[in-house]
């Protein structure tokens, strides 16, 4: 989650604070309790309810604090006897996204552009009806084309942050450069631990889809990275540039929005969107199989996808966003933002994850171990 | 039949035995069955059942698509993992954890012998300043180590300080994990070796001393093989866990030092292949289970009773 | 503190002390930190706690993850204590499979026994939520918690509870006041470990959690997706204040109800023979 200064912090006193907090966490009302275990899965209602009535609470599975300060009481007022129950259970793991889909716990969740593929093609998910969603004509179509199966929300690309007074001064445009670099700073580069980031800057690095299957691409991509794995700092998967900010890292792969915060606490940090391509990652919100609050989940999504609503969603986790109507909404530090803003020609060199199929996708994770194990 | 003197029979019966005993052993029958319900009832349902279906998936295929287990009978699974890629990780593993687990029993042994020779009110206190740590977060915890072991961090200034050239380098290697393993298994060392060295008698010291013991000797004769129930017990519970860490290595060994538990998570959590990562838990467990059943039979003082 | 005649020990503990503490130092100077990343200091600022306090999400995960480790510890002990009970008058053969049940949950690893119960829940149709959770937990935390009793209970001189019954003690009366006490610091120390285990515990509880509120340990998980945040530390700090503080309380009303202070040395047998 972003930690971006908070915007509306209620004037509280200290004291209020605490005495609201000890009355809160301390003693575990019994009530509470209750309400904690007898609140399961509510896709307990047979058959698929395609009825008009907007009723009903339905339980999304996504990251904490991963929506709009308001939108979730601004929905409850405008839907009377509607409301969403938000779990923090969200990963980027997978199999437990894919096992999320099947466990019927949740109504929608929020999954990225390869696993609600996968979900969709092991016939998990629920297709939106659009004619209920017609506020999805805000998002731009590149993004709508890539996340067909739910509203997609937010994205991020992998580009490159350095310090260039750390290197010598030397410029980077490419991820050739950067390749060229890390020899001779060794143990000052920061790459993503993430496997398909991290592999799929690769591929671009190589000239290579990011979306590649082919064993031979793939070899190549194993090579690439085993080949400066000696000379590298580490693989974060969380405050991966973090390091730019004090010089203990001289150059990082990592993501645009995490890159523009960092210069605001250091603008010596540049970021690259390397001439070869970038790719990037897509996620959104799925609805799950046979979920019998379908009417509620159209209605909240098609609620988020106004531009108010959505600018909240936006101002709060501070990501990279994809609705151009919300733009006048959207705080200037976000919307003004080079590294932010979604121009078509850095569209044009944006690739997006897909899902890669079970034979890719098994192929891609054999070569992430053998590249870890290295 | 005897007779008596008096000519009448007397029935030779055997004499009584005590009361208590034969009390103990009657409502005793029912009473020791009755104890044994919670253990069979979380062992069997939800234990040995789900094992049993683990043992089935590492025979089995998965659809890599909706991870749908099939039952099958293929050895492929346990073939897979004789690839050298996997020993080497493995051969890895068992040098960093092993190496930690002794450090730890070291460290713990010491730590929990000075703990038991204390007042019983010093002892709860010096326990409870030992685990009062592990209630923050794990997570929040393992990440202040990146902070401290960081060049640049508070570690690497006071070495410079001292008079090292350049930098600790100790973050993101292998020395870092052992850091991390060790911080965060060194409580479940103390806790059995203090609980099995608590019981010593201090008399038996003064006893000891009085024949002339060195305290050397004591400690041999004395300290040592009343502790070695909770020592092996730490061992089992430090040394297993750490074999199959994968946090620790992800965070303090930035992800750059691939362990046997990032091999087995990656199956259960990323990849889905259920049946493989199956087939290695299984394996680790008999392999473990085999050396704690010789380690047992090795040790007599743990059957005295 | 007995220092004098172990120097050495006392030396080693002090070093221990230190190493265990020194995390929550950097955890403490950090929850004030003005700079957000975490590269050098920026200023004082209690910012991060107000911040903390105010999460709806940090206040019910704390809340549910205190319930998590009481039941779980509770529950833990009593499987531990009645099997330990059981183990003393058993046969050498169920002993053993009772020891290997023992090790077969600690051995297995945490993401396999976790995965294994979700399967099964599922398979059985049982809601996945906090009593799925609690029973996760159990399954290991029992093993610990009868590993520590169990260490505790090699030691047991069967006489002292000959003894009781011989002067008439009930079966009740003996295991409260001779074997119970007598246990009483394993039991304190299991209970401690299980409650410690569970309260920090990720991935039975991912597996597990189904729609129930989120335990505070994957809270804090998904809140570190991009960065490692002073909210985290200073959530981290609170936590840790408020578990003392609630152990607190719990120590001190188990010391006015007046049983603290047992250790089960040969000293209580003179108080049976007293006839308290």
């Amino acid at each position: 989650m972003k930690t971006r200064e908070p915007l509306s912090v209620d004037p509280l006193t200290r004291a209020t604070l605490l005495r609201r907090a000890g009355a809160g966490a301390l003693g575990v009302s019994a009530a509470s309790l209750l309400a904690a275990c007898g609140s399961s899965g509510s896709s307990g209602s047979s058959g698929g309810s395609t009825s008009e009535a907007i009723k009903g609470q339905a339980i999304l599975a996504n990251y904490p604090g991963w929506m709009g300060k308001h939108n979730l009481a601004d929905f409850a007022k405008k839907y009377p006897g509607a409301s969403i129950k938000m779990i923090s259970n969200a990963t980027s793991s997978t199999a437990e996204v894919v096992l999320q889909f099947k466990s019927k716990q949740y109504d929608f969740l929020l999954s990225d552009t390869s696993d609600a593929g996968q979900a969709s093609a092991a016939d998990l998910i629920t297709e939106l009806d659009w004619s209920k969603v017609p506020n999805v004509k805000n998002v731009s179509e590149k993004f709508r084309k890539a996340y067909p199966w739910g509203l997609p929300t937010d994205y991020g690309k992998v580009g490159i942050a350095y310090r260039p007074d750390l290197v010598g001064g030397a410029t980077i445009t490419s991820w050739h450069d950067l390749w060229e670099l890390i020899p001779k700073y060794s143990g000052q580069t920061v790459f993503i631990d993430l496997e398909r980031d991290c592999m799929g800057s690769t591929c671009k690095y190589l000239g290579f889809s990011s979306n590649t299957t082919s064993p031979d691409d793939l070899k190549k991509v194993q090579d690439a990275i085993v080949g400066v794995k000696p000379h590298l700092k580490a693989f974060l998967n969380t405050d991966v540039g973090a390091g730019l900010v004090n010089g203990s890292t001289a150059m990082a792969m990592d993501w645009d929005y995490d890159v523009a915060l960092l210069q605001q606490k250091n603008d010596k940090i540049k970021w690259v969107l390397p001439d070869e391509g970038v790719h990037a990652y897509l996620e959104g919100f799925t609805a799950v199989k046979d979920t019998s609050k379908i009417a509620v989940i159209q209605a909240f999504l098609n609620f988020l996808a106004e531009p108010p609503q959505y600018a909240d969603f936006v101002n709060t986790t501070g990501t990279a966003y994809l609705m151009p109507p919300s733009t006048p909404l959207i705080h200037k530090s976000i919307s003004q933002n080079p590294i932010l803003v979604p121009t078509d020609a850095v569209l044009a060199k944006t690739e997006f994850d897909k899902y890669l199929g079970a034979d890719g996708a098994t192929l891609w994770s054999n070569t992430w171990t053998a590249i870890k194990a290295a | 039949m005897d007779r008596d003197q008096g000519g009448v029979a007397i029935e030779r019966v055997a004499a009584p035995p005590p009361a208590a005993p034969r009390r103990r052993v009657d409502s005793g029958r029912l009473a020791r069955v009755a104890l044994l319900i919670p253990t069979l009832l979380i062992t069997t349902i939800c234990f040995v059942v789900p094992l049993g279906l683990i043992a089935l998936y590492s025979f089995g295929s998965v659809n890599q698509v909706d991870f749908n287990v099939f039952f099958g009978w293929t050895t492929g699974n346990y073939r897979a993992f004789t690839s050298s890629l996997y020993v080497h990780t493995l051969a890895r593993s068992l040098v960093l954890s092993v190496s930690t687990t002794l450090a730890c029993a070291v460290i713990g042994f010491t730590f929990a012998y000075f703990i038991s020779r204390q007042s019983p009110k010093a002892q709860r206190l010096l326990l409870v300043a030992v685990i009062v740590p592990f209630w923050t977060s794990f997570i929040v915890r393992t990440y202040s180590w990146v902070d401290l072991l960081q060049n640049l961090g508070p570690v690497d200034r006071l070495a410079r300080a001292l008079g090292l050239d350049g930098h600790i380098d100790i973050l993101y290697t292998p020395w870092s994990i052992g850091i991390g393993i060790l911080y965060s298994y060194l409580p479940l060392m103390i806790l059995p070796i203090y609980v099995s060295l608590e019981r010593i008698d201090p008399a038996l010291f003064d006893a000891a001393e009085d024949l002339g013991a060195t305290p050397w000797r004591q400690f041999r004769r004395v300290v040592l093989p009343m502790a070695v129930p909770g020592l092996i017990a730490g061992i089992i519970i430090v040394g297993v866990p750490a074999l199959g860490e994968y946090v620790i290595p992800e965070i303090l060994g930035g992800g750059k030092t691939l362990m046997a538990g990032n091999i087995l998570a990656d199956q259960f959590l990323q990849t889905g292949n259920y049946p493989f990562g199956s087939a290695l838990a299984v394996s680790i467990m008999v392999v473990l289970m085999v050396l704690l059943f010789t380690l047992r039979r090795a040790q007599p003082a743990a059957d005295a009773q | 503190m007995n220092v004098r005649r172990h120097p050495f020990a006392a030396g080693v503990s002090l070093l221990v002390l230190l190493f265990m503490w020194l995390p929550l130092i950097v955890v403490a100077v950090n929850s004030f930190n003005q700079q957000t990343i975490m590269a050098g200091w920026g200023g004082f600022t209690t910012h991060w706690y107000s911040l903390a306090l105010h999460d709806q999400n940090v206040r019910t995960g704390l809340q549910t993850t205190l319930y998590i480790a009481i039941a779980s510890a509770l529950l833990s002990l009593a499987i531990a204590v009645t099997g330990a009970l059981w183990w003393r008058q058993a046969s050498p053969k169920a002993r053993a499979v009772y020891d290997g049940l023992i090790y077969a949950r600690i051995i297995l690893p945490e993401v396999v026994s976790a995965t294994a119960l979700f399967f099964l829940f599922l398979k059985i149709h049982f809601t996945l939520g906090l009593t799925a959770i609690v029973i996760g937990h159990t399954v290991w935390n029992s093993a610990y918690a009868a590993i520590i009793v169990q260490a505790r209970m090699a030691g047991l001189d069967p006489a002292l509870e000959e003894a009781a019954a011989d002067l008439g003690a009930t079966p009740w009366r003996t295991f409260r006041r001779v074997t119970f006490a007598a246990l009483l610091p394993a039991i304190i120390a299991a209970g401690l470990l299980a409650f410690t285990f569970s309260f920090d515990d990720v991935v039975t509880s991912v597996f597990l959690q189904g729609a129930s509120n989120t335990p505070l340990p994957v809270v804090i998980l998904g809140m570190i997706r991009f960065r490692i945040t002073p909210e985290i530390n200073a959530i981290g700090l609170l936590v840790m204040l408020f578990t003392v503080t609630l152990m607190s309380f719990a120590v001190l009303a188990y010391a006015t109800a007046g049983s603290l202070g047992r250790s089960g040395r040969r000293g209580n047998m003179l108080d049976i023979y007293r006839g308290r």
